[in-house]
């Protein structure tokens, strides 16, 4: 195996080895955001209608300019 | 057939289970803001995490898979490019923490508040198009992918494009970005145990000095230097060290994710911790591609010869959750597209056209009419278009066409006071030329006189596409700054109010 061929596979499992365990830690952190997330949408949830403007800030920018 | 009944067992449970969250998920959505981007309340981890499984798709595993197998580790520069570009944004919040900071929903939507609405308008047709005629090829590598891993044979293509489209169309254009951001996570954990099964079975089958050896042999040198590599070489590497940044800090469906966050800071970080996983998402399905010219030798068809490793060395059972997790990758993929695409369509081409302002159910109802447009012109995209070029450069030059002028325009916008809007303008037409001629003239090839052959060189064509754009924005707005003055980008809105603004009134 060459040199440049073994740098290449060095880092291959370097960048390998690195997403699986971001991925690990993003899994185990995710859970909780997500959590965090439908708790507080919940409290909000209209049932999926919706019923009033969202872009109140760009409209109040425009307004401004 | 590989697959057997323990594996399709996996794989109903799966799609039933992704469809009946997502669908689920529709009844956070509580307002405008809620369905484009989840109301903009989410964390680092959940906005990284969907922000991967979002940029890893079945197209992904393919394109890079080919570039592995036809270039061997050359390829693997484009690891460390794509590691740099999100490490930058990461790390500085360039681009996405201004627009976050200007809480816009779509890129466009900053042509308007920096340049007008008539930029705002062109910007999102380039967007739309660019965007449409990236997703466009999708679904037909995943119906490649998928026939050939679990060995349903050609004819079965079709059919599989259809079901992908059915289901992920269902919950994205009911849920919104609550559906995308909860099943992208479901997604998210799945796909990255079905590459770890993948990534493991491929190293028990090929060992890795067959594979070293196998490059050395089939490509000499240019399998390990992508510079004497005749599908890279230098414009090349120049060109994707510009596009890495342009493309991960202007791709709408991956930006949105960071619109999506709660904060300016946390926007940012998405783009860090993203930026980490980068180089392996890349190397990963390289690497099988790699293996599969170990195993099967130069002579097979690039798109099928890693997909159909795959279907002969994972055993029954695990191809099932791999399968699953390969389909959660693409899913997840679509759904975020999918929207991304349609929220511009809505907000940027077809509203500003309109004399009276959409209201928020028309906003929503008409995105999701053409997500349901966008879907059906993949699926006959995808059956009847024929690449000019490798998967992964046919990718990049129609994302050029939309980030070489968007990458112009924001950065002048956001970092240039002299920006404005002739600069913009000019900008966005030059960005969109290089890659449109190439498109239409790499059709007609054979024809085409000696002195524009450079034309149909993919690389050259995406280089000068951010190299025309960034002149033309500079020239353009040197050239008429006494008669456009530039417009001062209004004062952002404290960030920290966005959750309370979006839900007044209730």
């Amino acid at each position: 195996m060459s040199a440049i061929s073994l740098f290449w596979m060095i880092l291959c499992g370097i960048s390998t080895l690195t997403f699986f365990s971001v991925a690990l830690a993003i899994t185990i952190f995710g859970i909780q955001d997500l959590r965090s997330l439908l708790s507080k949408s919940n409290k909000k949830s209209n049932n999926g209608k919706i019923t009033i403007s969202g872009t109140k800030d760009i409209k109040r920018r425009n307004e401004t300019q | 057939m590989n697959f057997h009944l323990i594996d399709w067992l996996i794989l109903v449970v799966y799609m039933t289970g992704t469809v009946y969250v997502g669908l689920r998920a529709r009844k956070y959505v509580e307002s405008m803001e809620g369905y484009y981007v989840a109301g903009r309340k989410v964390k680092v981890a959940l906005g990284s995490a969907t922000l991967i499984a979002t940029e890893i798709g079945v197209v992904t595993f393919m394109y890079f898979g080919q570039l592995g197998y036809l270039t061997g580790f050359s390829c693997f520069i484009l690891g460390v490019i794509g590691f740099f570009g999100y490490m930058v944004i990461g790390k500085s919040g360039f681009i996405v923490s201004g627009l976050r900071r200007l809480k816009v929903i779509t890129i466009p939507e900053f042509y308007e508040l920096r340049y007008n609405r008539s930029v705002r308008w062109l910007g999102g047709v380039l967007l739309f198009l660019g965007g449409v005629l990236n997703m466009g090829i999708f679904l037909r590598f995943d119906g490649i992918f998928l026939t050939e891993s679990m060995g349903l044979g050609e004819q079965a293509k079709a059919i599989v494009m259809v079901i992908m489209l059915v289901i992920v169309i269902s919950y994205t254009i009911l849920g919104g970005m609550f559906s995308v951001i909860i099943t992208d996570f479901i997604q998210f954990v799945i796909l990255a145990f079905g590459m770890l099964i993948a990534t493991a079975f491929i190293l028990m089958k090929v060992s890795i000095t067959s594979i070293a050896h196998a490059v050395v042999t089939q490509y000499g040198s240019s399998g390990v230097d992508p510079i004497t590599n005749p599908q890279f070489g230098w414009v090349f590497i120049f060109w994707m060290l510009i596009g890495s940044i342009a493309l991960s800090a202007l791709n709408q469906p991956a930006v949105s994710k960071s619109f999506a966050s709660e904060s300016p800071e946390v926007g940012r970080k998405v783009f860090l911790y993203t930026g980490f996983t980068l180089a392996g998402r890349y190397m990963i399905p390289m690497l099988w591609g790699v293996a599969a010219l170990a195993v099967f030798g130069p002579n097979m068809n690039s798109l099928v010869a890693m997909p159909r490793l795959l279907g002969s060395v994972v055993p029954s059972g695990m191809l099932g959750l791999m399968v699953a997790g390969m389909l959660a990758a693409s899913m997840s993929t679509y759904s975020a597209y999918l929207l991304a695409w349609s929220t511009v369509a809505t907000r940027d081409v077809i509203a500003p056209l309109l004399k009276s302002p959409l209201s928020d159910n028309q906003n929503v109802a008409i995105t999701r009419v053409i997500a349901a447009v966008i879907g059906v012109f993949m699926l006959v995209f995808g059956l009847f278009y024929q690449l000019p070029s490798t998967a992964f450069q046919y990718l990049a030059l129609t994302g050029a066409m939309y980030a070489a002028g968007a990458f112009a325009c924001v950065t002048a916008g956001l970092y240039w006071k002299k920006a404005n809007v002739v600069g913009a303008y000019s900008g966005l037409a030059l960005g969109a030329i290089g890659p449109t001629a190439f498109l239409f003239l790499s059709q007609l090839k054979e024809t085409l006189p000696r002195g524009l052959l450079f034309l149909v060189d993919v690389n050259v064509s995406g280089f000068l596409s951010f190299v025309l754009a960034a002149a033309g924005m500079v020239i353009g707005s040197l050239a008429t700054q006494r008669k456009y003055p530039a417009v001062k980008l209004p004062e952002p809105i404290n960030p920290d109010a966005v959750a309370e603004d979006s839900n007044v009134g209730y």
